[in-house]
């Protein structure tokens, strides 16, 4: 048997660790990208299937790179410009007094310009702007994951938050 | 510090207090700190990594399979296409065989509609699909040929090469025995890398490493007209003919072997056969069912 030039994912438990590590990341990733209609849990199968697929001629140090890029080129491929919505949950979390009737109404109101606002951000923004408000995400590690610079994820995060506030204060 | 600067820093969680006050002193906060409740509102369905772990391993595995399967397919399918073609190649163009049991005579016309007859015990083998470019046969056994007028006419036997134009011949090709007896035309006989052209009414004759010319006034064979003419011919080719001409087996004693005799026999009575080749040689038979002994007279 020859030496592989490089230590590659074939390996079952190296595999279980990249999917251990990366493929909540690869899902969140996917769902504030392109919302809900690209199934971001399908897609994640999918990107690992291929992982499993090219495993011989995939280092381990490229393995995240190449579940992103798969599995952004799958969702492209789907969803073709189509506009993004992202689900807001009806129920509430727990909270200690209850609400006035008119409260209510107004979050609701405002929850949905938020949901329209948020379809009208960019991919780019969207993404590291949700995984940094949403999952709490440091801008370094918003960097590790989408491959881009602090400074990018500094800016688009920004532009983000003042886009959002404009349209709702419009809206 | 800068408005912008800060809203980053905050985005970050990294204010430290004396910025956070600056923070909650900008008049945006507010509307930030309302925004950013209620982004928790869009959180990403929760995703369960030890299921889908689960399910994946099993699309690897169906993917696994999946695998040799179609190669498996693939090969059978290839093995069918070459198979196939080995058919087409060889069988479909090939060769028609024609049989001749023992006491019995086939008669057969080849494409161009030349006449064949193959003696008893024989086999003739053509290959049908190129007999335009080459008519040439394979024989075994004894056949008389009358070719009709064309191109080159080959017979291919063991012993050696009959090639014709247009004629009538008979060709005998047996065990240790080979024989060619020209009717009409010409006949060329290659036989150990000698060539022979025999005109009507000459015969060649091959046994025993002695090859012997032989001149003829029959226009065909005997065994066409029901019997069988030998002229100095070894004795065991003289049995074994009527062995094939009767489908029986003669047990004689070996050094009867290569006496030559020149006999003939009917192919429609066995003791008049056996009297004829026993009555020369002294010899008596006794006849038990299809097998016959032969032996010699006290």
């Amino acid at each position: 048997m020859s030496k592989p030039l490089f230590e590659n994912v074939c390996k079952e438990e190296i595999f279980a660790q990249i999917y251990q590590k990366w493929a909540t990341h690869l899902h969140n990733f996917l769902y504030y990208k392109f919302g809900e209609q690209v199934n971001p849990e399908d897609k994640v199968q999918e990107a690992f299937i291929k992982l499993w697929k090219h495993c011989k001629e995939t280092p381990i140090d490229k393995a995240k790179s190449f579940l992103f890029t798969v599995a952004n080129n799958l969702s492209l491929n789907e969803v073709k410009h189509q506009k993004v919505v992202l689900k807001y949950q009806q129920e509430r979390p727990q909270s200690s007094s209850p609400e006035t009737p008119q409260f209510l109404l107004e979050e609701q109101e405002y929850l949905q310009k938020l949901q329209q606002a948020l379809a009208q951000l960019s991919d780019g923004q969207r993404e590291a702007f949700l995984l940094n408000r949403i999952e709490g995400k440091k801008h370094k590690e918003i960097a590790a994951i989408l491959g881009i610079s602090r400074k990018a994820v500094e800016k688009r995060i920004y532009t983000a938050l003042e886009k959002l506030r404009k349209d709702i204060d419009k809206i | 510090m800068k408005k912008e600067d800060l809203i980053i820093k905050w985005l970050d969680n990294s204010l430290d207090e004396k910025e956070q006050k600056a923070f909650e002193q900008l008049d945006a906060s507010s509307s930030f700190k309302k925004l950013d409740a209620a982004l928790q509102h869009f959180k990403a369905p929760a995703f369960d990594v030890e299921n889908q772990f689960q399910k994946l391993q099993a699309a690897k595995a169906a993917n696994n399979q999946a695998f040799p399967i179609r190669r498996l397919v693939g090969s059978i399918a290839a093995i069918f296409i070459v198979a196939i073609g080995l058919y087409f190649a060889y069988f479909n163009n090939s060769n028609d065989t024609f049989l001749a049991q023992n006491s019995e005579q086939t008669t057969l016309y080849l494409p161009d509609n030349s006449l064949v007859i193959l003696n008893a015990g024989s086999k003739l083998l053509y290959d049908k699909s190129h007999w335009d470019e080459n008519r040439s046969v394979a024989l075994e056994g004894e056949a008389f040929f009358k070719v009709n007028k064309g191109s080159a006419f080959t017979v291919k036997t063991a012993q050696g090469k009959v090639s014709v134009l247009g004629t009538e011949f008979d060709v005998k090709a047996r065990q240790d025995y080979f024989e060619v007896f020209c009717f009409e035309g010409l006949v060329s006989v290659e036989y150990q890398s000698t060539n022979t052209k025999l005109p009507a009414g000459h015969g060649f004759k091959a046994f025993l490493d002695k090859t012997i010319e032989e001149t003829t006034l029959r226009s065909k064979p005997d065994w066409l007209e029901q019997h069988s003419a030998f002229k100095s011919v070894p004795f065991f080719e003289i049995a074994n003919e009527l062995e094939r001409q009767y489908d029986i087996e003669l047990t004689y004693d070996a050094a009867l072997k290569n006496i030559l005799l020149t006999t003939s026999f009917p192919h429609k009575n066995l003791d008049a056969a056996l009297q004829a080749i026993t009555i020369p040689l002294k010899l008596s038979y006794q006849i038990n069912g299809n097998q016959v002994v032969l032996k010699s007279q006290k």
